[in-house]
């Protein structure tokens, strides 16, 4: 009964004010023939107690616990998230408001979002950002799909290296469409072949696909890139899913990247199972007609106050369909809000000393398990690498797990070339002594 | 008798931008001790990938952050404020618990 407030009484004075005695009245106008004359089969409800009992219960099935140590990255990071985020996320104003149509009560979203967009900027180096789209993946979608307006071509050179889930999700959203979408591979030390993308670029290109760092840790030379995309007349979209390599890396914008995008889960959101995570979309201030979702825009009140409403909302509810520049029906607030609240409190410093500290580890177990295993690819790195094991990844993988440990992400899955490789990933949560842990058991298990 | 008057309680809707508060090196965070060797990216990344500084990034402590968030939500209205006759899919009112249990 509590998500129902009223009381038998409330009942019986709404019922007589529309001329019924009991609720089973207002199913009169159902034919007697479909009316369910007893109770739902359902088990009986349970008091509070009992439930949180009956969930504690549960969750002990699962194999979430203090003892695992995980190096799992490829797309979705292990980071601490400071008190403070969850302790403003849990304000009720905040997470049972509805969608700020109505700013003269939703001030405080419209204030967060257009905070949270002018971080984006700041991160991305562009000119504009939207309010947030559903998650990194559908970013890039989305981004592609916009490229394909701003220049009315459907051929695109999209990097192997860019997430995997990104590309099926791109393919999901264009593939109807009629898109192409080129496949480019990657050169011996792991970053994408940027001879074979120009090799491939023709004036029938929309734009070019990387990702930054790329799924496999590796860093891209965005500048060159975008050069070989520009000279054919195309974009170059860059897609971050690890924002956090931008407090060190150099902004995309300021390489020559015309839309920036990403996932935003890094910052301040939990691994939570996969989602529910946010997107981040930004772009040069002269494509922002055909971006898709909703900005926030700053404005004046009638007595000259500065407040925020929703400036650009080209979506298919607001205007005619085919004009529409979105049919995404949302952003993610709230999953912002916490990026937006966990970025202004690492701030300014805060976040190069923690990317540093991702940087440093990272580089710390690529020397240790450089030597249980090998290093595949050469080309820089942030905070993720690819190792080749001498062993089968899934059994060298299954067996880590029996000492507590995730070592990483077998590649084959998503690269069949890969039958030896693994994805492994250091962030400030793991330890010197863990990571020495892992190679260990690595190289315990790699002798021949 | 006259009509009751709506009360003034609410919160006038001035806050400043993020961007407007903290001052230079303010912190909010606090992070461990490295326990490996420091690697700078200058030294394993090209010059050209380097970032020299977040710029237009806040510099704010603790407390700065709760205030200005906690400040933002008193301007906004959901379920838990009052009825909200929009969005039939979502603005229902959850039982607490759910929150705690999620």
């Amino acid at each position: 009964m509590r998500y129902i407030p009223n009381a038998e009484k409330d009942w019986e004075s709404m019922l007589s004010v529309i001329g019924y005695r009991q609720l089973e009245d207002l199913a009169s106008i159902l034919p007697e023939g479909l009316r369910l004359r007893r109770p739902l089969d359902l088990p009986s409800s349970l008091s509070e107690m009992e439930l949180v009992e009956r969930l504690r219960q549960l969750s002990e099935k699962g194999k979430e616990g203090k003892s695992w140590v995980s190096f799992l990255g490829a797309g979705a990071y292990n980071h601490f998230i400071p008190a403070v985020v969850d302790h403003i996320l849990r304000r009720s104003e905040f997470y049972t408001a509805y969608t700020p149509y109505q700013p003269e009560i939703s001030q405080g979203t419209l204030q967060a979002i257009f905070e949270f967009q002018t971080l984006i900027c700041q991160l991305t180096g562009m000119d504009v950002a939207n309010a947030s789209v559903y998650d990194g993946a559908s970013a890039v979608a989305e981004a592609v799909l916009m490229a394909q307006r701003l220049k009315g071509r459907k051929r695109f050179l999209i990097s192997r290296m860019v997430h995997p889930d990104s590309q099926r999700v791109t393919q999901t959203y264009t593939h109807p469409l009629g898109f192409l979408l080129e496949p480019i591979a990657y050169a011996a030390d792991g970053a994408t072949d940027l001879k074979a993308l120009e090799k491939s670029m023709s004036g029938e290109v929309s734009a070019v696909v990387l990702q930054q760092p790329n799924f496999f840790g590796c860093l891209e030379d965005v500048e060159k890139a975008a050069g070989i995309a520009h000279s054919h007349g195309a974009l170059l979209i860059v897609a971050t899913q690890e924002p956090l390599s931008l407090a060190l890396l150099q902004a995309p914008g300021l390489l020559g990247a015309d839309i920036a995008v990403g996932e935003g889960q890094s910052f301040g959101n939990g691994l939570n199972f996969g989602g529910p995570y946010v997107g981040f979309f930004a772009a040069k201030e002269a494509y922002l007609r055909a971006m898709p979702g909703r900005l926030v825009g700053e404005t004046l009140d009638r007595d000259g106050r500065r407040g925020f409403v929703l400036a650009v909302a080209t979506r298919e509810q607001h205007i005619r369909r085919e004009k529409a520049t979105s049919n995404i029906c949302t952003n993610q607030a709230l999953c912002a809000l916490a990026s937006l609240v966990y970025m202004a409190t690492f701030g300014k410093q805060g976040l190069r000393e923690l990317a540093e500290m991702n940087l440093s580890k990272a580089e710390y177990a690529k020397k240790q398990l450089g030597m249980a295993g090998s290093l595949r690819f050469s080309a820089p790195t942030f905070n993720e690498f690819v190792l080749t094991l001498k062993g089968d990844p899934a059994s060298v993988l299954s067996g880590l797990l029996d000492e507590g440990l995730i070592g990483g992400l077998a590649l084959k899955k998503f690269y069949p070339e890969m039958a030896h490789e693994i994805l492994v990933c250091v962030t400030e949560r793991n330890s010197k002594e863990e990571i020495d842990r892992l190679a260990a058991a690595i190289g315990k298990r790699s002798k021949k | 008798m006259s009509e009751p008057r709506p009360c003034d309680c609410v919160p006038a809707c001035h806050e400043p931008l993020l961007f407007e508060k903290g001052a230079e090196g303010r912190k909010g965070y606090s992070l461990p001790g490295l326990d490996v060797e420091k690697v700078r990216p200058e030294k394993i990344w090209p010059a050209n990938f380097l970032r020299k500084e977040l710029d237009g990034f806040p510099e704010m402590s603790e407390v700065e952050i709760i205030r200005h968030f906690t400040r933002l939500s008193q301007w906004n209205y959901g379920v838990d404020s009052g009825f909200y006759p929009l969005g039939s899919c979502t603005m229902k009112y959850n039982p607490k618990v759910n929150e705690d249990v999620a």
